[in-house]
């Protein structure tokens, strides 16, 4: 069995390193494409480009104005008219319209506070947000949200400071805000993307290499052929894991230092050989997803099509873009489904938090089980296709 | 016939692909009404002429030109004028659509207007039977059927120049009559011209003539009789059932150019004789010289067939394709020579296989004796490859029972796997490996290693001479020489019983010849049985035995020569009318002998009353002042095949059987 595994393993390898292009693709994926993912995707609000309509035009409305500054904010167009307010947005020019009404500054200086209430006495403001970017928009709006309450805070400083003479403004009772982010203190979104992407390849690598390797041999009629022979599936299956995991390991531990922390600076605080070898279950874990597809498809168009189709949901419901808690109960519960799911919360807390096996031994549990089960169903399917 | 002027003009042309070179220097004409048949092995780049006649292909040099206008300057000019039929079967139909939806389809692709194209559909439809099925989806078509609706299509709106990329590569014999039997009709009644290509050297025969290529060279070309002219007396035929040494005698003598041994006759191609010397004299007094007697030989002279032409030409201008090259004895060890002789190898009883309502193979009752070459013959779909499949535990059984080598297939799966060699349809090898590397990767599963397997792996590659190649990938091979290399994988655990799917489709006559001679080796030296699948009916004499299927059902098996007496006995001798005139003489005998059939030039059918039927063609044609000559030849494995096919279909019908 070890001879024949061993021959096999051989075989896979010899086909994989003469395939010249998807060596050099699999290299980029490692380096260039986790590099662009750090660097280009970045959920903060940066330069949010916003229109304005100034209806009073006053020292006030001038004053909350130039709040709305860099690097947050941009003011790239003022209005002349309403109408020009859903033209904007429609040709989207800006993904937001802050619109001044007449009378803010008298409102303001009336002794009343800025905001959305209709009572009489108080200044108003609207904001008109493009919702496309669902996630941006709420930053966004969040942060002129702050942005009124700081303006009001200083209107009442004004207030009691002509008033209360003498009385300096940090007197007044409030509720001082101190925040401290723990594991990425600056808030840098690349570490959080430059690691997702690496997780992404290892995952999309892991599963396409074995899925293409097996429905190529179905493509040349090979696999007849090995049938005949001794082996047995499940050395074909391992066979075809096995190069695919240890090409993926070793990408991913270049990309890991010469890009993850050389580059973007990420902390790996966690021990290294619970990260790799908990890798390498993940990797045997999807490339058996890998094989289950292949068994079904006919031809690599169609594997391709369902890997991807896979891929996605099972990224979007890893918890990664949304934790698990936030999703709907269905969803949430759906999420357990996801092999990513238990690796991207595995990986994050060994790499940013340090964790040993005591904090993530549940997740390691995820991995395999999910593995053992499409390992042993695709194997019967395959088996069930050849008798 | 008719007016000569020549329709397609070919002069110097070549193509490149990259750096491989698929067509070079090639130049012919076709006249008006005149069929031309490009024949060759696949590779040799009938194809790539083809497609750059209609227009698909830009050619690298030289000039084309269809009923006078450039292919290459204005390939949209001439689409109207051309019918072009990619190789493949039915690869122009969609498969969703039905037959009729197809046709339509067509019809709206071309444009064609609404009083034509009800003419020619309604005639087409009769001349290919294919008015029940209208209904039926492509897909759903037997393979003969789905060329022959691809025809349609390609003939609805009436070209004047066909375009036929190896329109019968796979189809069934039956159906090829039909196909050829429209193409006559039409070129007799619209002088319509056309170019096709083909993979087997025995139907060129039935075209006009032949340009013969090879590796992107014409190698011959001319009418058939034309280019079995130039082998007059020189193509003989002995008995092979001799002792062992008269046949190392004739290998060893100086006039012999190739050797073949088909069944229990060998064919001899002698050398071009010197001036004035017959090669028949040259080799008694050979023979003789070596004690062999004229009687004994059986010695009798053959008519060179375009398979000899091919050869001929091909070791004429190939320094290293003498007698030397065909794969050296086998050595004698044989690990499992214990099995006693003429022990069963292979029985079943009723297996079939369906995959859901279609029996793919259908209660097929089969016994092989060990050391036999058994052939399953039958078109593509007869379920040849299932059964090979089922045999091989690779394909799983619906019902009734099969011992392979004294094992039952399911429950001694694991053993027999030891025991048995097989070689999957189009030489399964991988291709981004070379030969030694996928030679070292079967040996390893099957448990040989180190010097073992390194012995092993030695002895094959020179056995089938692959020392050159060993080193190169598989996929930058010739067919012929992967073809090898897939035998030698197949051969490393000396398998007691060798199954071989398809093994020489597409591969070229020399490379045919050399694979059978080490078949026959096998057999003889090892004791080895094989079961060989193949839709080649001239390769079906290689075997002892020889089973038909249709439908996944063996309609019978047996002997060639039972087989053809059988066929003889039930229909009558094989009678063939020979003449210039030949389409006016079919015209006149059609009506009275309804199942004549053209065969190129030749007029045929199957005659109970061999002697009055005679007579009566000799009346018909003198009448008409049609110089004719009436013979009586023996009937191919072919002619013995559509016999028994078209006998099973016609008793399946009469007992209301569907299929």
């Amino acid at each position: 069995m070890w001879r024949r595994l061993r021959v096999l393993v051989k075989k896979e390898f010899l086909q994989l390193f003469r395939d010249i292009p998807i060596v050099l693709i699999l290299i980029w994926g490692f380096t260039g494409a986790i590099y662009v993912a750090g660097h280009a995707i970045d959920i903060e609000v940066n330069h949010y480009p916003i229109a304005v309509y100034d209806l009073d035009n006053s020292e006030s409305s001038r004053e909350f104005l130039a709040r709305l500054k860099p690097p947050q904010f941009k003011i790239v167009r003022y209005l002349e008219d309403d109408g020009q307010i859903a033209q904007t947005l429609d040709k989207g020019q800006a993904s937001l319209v802050v619109v001044i009404p007449p009378g803010f500054a008298r409102d303001v200086s009336a002794h009343s506070f800025v905001g959305g209430g209709t009572s009489a006495g108080q200044a108003q403001l609207q904001v008109i947000s493009d919702g496309t970017q669902s996630r941006t928009a709420m930053l966004a709006i969040a942060y002129i949200a702050m942005i009124v309450a700081d303006f009001n805070t200083d209107l009442v400083h004004m207030l009691h400071g002509d008033m209360t003479v003498g009385l300096p403004a940090s007197t007044l009772p409030q509720v001082n805000l101190r925040t401290r982010v723990a594991f990425n203190p600056n808030i840098d979104s690349a570490w959080f993307t430059s690691l997702l992407e690496m997780f992404n390849m290892i995952t999309i690598v892991s599963m396409l290499l074995t899925a293409a390797a097996l429905v190529r041999e179905k493509l040349y009629n090979t696999l007849d052929q090995l049938m005949v022979t001794p082996t047995n599936p499940a050395e074909l299956f391992l066979a075809k894991i096995v190069p695919a995991l240890c090409v993926t390991l070793t990408l991913s531990m270049v990309s890991l230092f010469a890009v993850v922390h050389l580059i973007f600076d990420t902390p790996v605080r966690g021990n290294l050989v619970l990260f790799y070898l908990v890798s390498a279950l993940y990797s045997f874990s999807v490339a058996s997803l890998g094989m289950f597809i292949a068994v079904f498809a006919r031809n690599i168009a169609q594997a391709m099509l369902i890997l991807f189709m896979l891929l996605l949901p099972m990224l979007f419901l890893s918890g990664a873009l949304t934790p698990p808690e936030s999703m709907s109960p269905m969803m949430s519960y759906a999420s357990l489904l996801s092999p990513m799911r238990y690796y991207m919360d595995f990986g994050y807390q060994v790499i940013f938090k340090g964790n040993g096996i005591a904090y993530v031994w549940p997740d390691v549990l995820g991995i395999v089980v999910f593995g053992a089960c499409f390992f042993a169903l695709s194997l019967a399917r395959f088996k069930k296709m050849l008798a | 016939m008719g007016d000569s002027t020549a329709v397609i003009q070919v002069a110097g042309l070549a193509k490149r692909y990259r750096k491989t070179t698929a067509v070079k220097d090639v130049s012919f004409t076709v006249e008006k009404g005149q069929i031309l048949g490009l024949i060759g092995p696949d590779g040799a780049g009938k194809t790539s002429v083809i497609q750059c006649l209609s227009g698909v292909l830009s050619a690298n040099q030289g000039t084309l030109s269809i009923a006078g206008i450039d292919c290459l300057a204005a390939p949209e000019k001439i689409k109207g004028l051309i019918g072009y039929m990619p190789q493949g079967l039915g690869l122009n139909l969609y498969n969703s659509l039905s037959v009729d939806e197809n046709i339509q389809f067509f019809r709206e692709l071309r444009a064609i207007p609404e009083e034509q194209y009800q003419r020619n559909r309604e005639r087409l439809l009769e001349m290919t039977r294919l008015k029940p099925f209208l209904d039926r989806p492509a897909e759903k078509l037997s393979g003969g059927m789905r060329q022959k609706l691809a025809l349609i299509c390609t003939l609805l709106h009436l070209p004047d120049v066909l375009l036929l990329d190896e329109p019968t590569t796979g189809v069934d014999p039956i159906s090829r009559r039909d196909f050829w039997e429209i193409i006559h009709d039409i070129v007799s009644e619209r002088q319509v011209t056309v170019l096709l290509s083909t993979a087997y050297l025995d139907e060129a025969e039935r075209c006009d003539s032949i340009v013969m290529m090879h590796a992107g060279e014409v190698i011959a070309a001319g009418t058939p009789q034309e280019l079995a002219a130039e082998l007059d007396d020189r193509v003989l035929q002995v008995s092979a059932t001799g002792p062992e040494p008269v046949l190392a005698s004739i290998r060893e003598w100086q006039g012999l150019q190739s050797l073949d041994q088909v069944g229990e006759r060998c064919r001899i191609l002698c050398l071009p004789p010197a001036a004035g010397t017959k090669p028949s004299e040259a080799f008694t007094d050979y023979m003789s010289s070596r004690q062999v007697s004229a009687q004994a030989l059986d010695l009798q002279p053959a008519r060179p067939s375009l398979e000899d032409v091919f050869v001929a030409h091909m070791t004429a201008s190939r320094e290293d394709a003498s007698a030397e090259e065909t794969p050296r004895a086998v050595a004698a060890s044989n690990r499992h020579k214990n099995i006693p002789e003429r022990e069963s190898a292979v029985t079943t009883r009723g297996i079939s296989c369906h995959f859901g309502d279609f029996k793919a193979v259908d209660r097929v009752d089969l016994a092989i004796d060990s050391g036999e070459i058994f052939g399953l013959l039958g078109p593509n779909g007869a379920g040849k490859t299932t059964l090979i499949k089922m045999l091989c535990g690779l394909q799983r059984i619906t019902s009734g029972t099969a011992r392979v080598l004294g094992c039952d297939v399911l429950t001694g799966k694991k053993a027999l796997r030891h025991r048995i060699g097989y070689m999957s349809q189009k030489f399964s090898l991988y291709r981004d490996l070379s030969a030694r590397e996928n030679m070292a990767l079967y040996g390893g599963l099957f448990g040989l290693a180190n010097r073992e397997l390194e012995g092993r792996i030695g002895e094959l590659i020179g056995q089938f001479q692959l020392d050159k190649f060993s080193q190169r990938r598989v996929g930058s091979l010739p067919l012929g020489m992967r073809q090898r290399v897939a035998l030698a994988c197949a051969l490393l655990h000396q398998p007691q019983l060798l199954f071989l799917d398809e093994p020489t489709s597409g591969v070229d006559p020399i490379a045919r010849r050399q694979f059978w001679r080490a078949i026959h080796e096998l057999t003889q030296r090892q004791g080895v049985t094989v079961i060989v699948s193949t839709h080649y009916m001239d390769e079906a004499e290689h075997c002892h035995r020889l089973g038909f299927m249709r439908e996944g059902r063996m309609v019978v098996a047996d002997t060639p020569a039972a087989l053809k007496a059988e066929a003889v006995t039930r229909d009558g001798g094989l009678i063939a009318v020979m003449t210039e005139q030949f389409a006016q003489a079919f015209r006149l005998l059609k009506p009275v002998f309804s199942e004549a059939i053209y065969y190129g030039r030749r007029i045929q059918w199957q005659s109970r009353n061999m002697d009055s039927d005679r007579r009566e063609v000799e009346k018909i044609l003198s009448g008409h002042g049609i110089e004719a000559n009436v013979e009586e030849l023996p009937l191919s494995v072919e002619e013995a095949f559509v016999n028994f096919i078209e006998h099973d279909s016609r008793r399946a019908r009469v007992n209301g059987e569907t299929g």
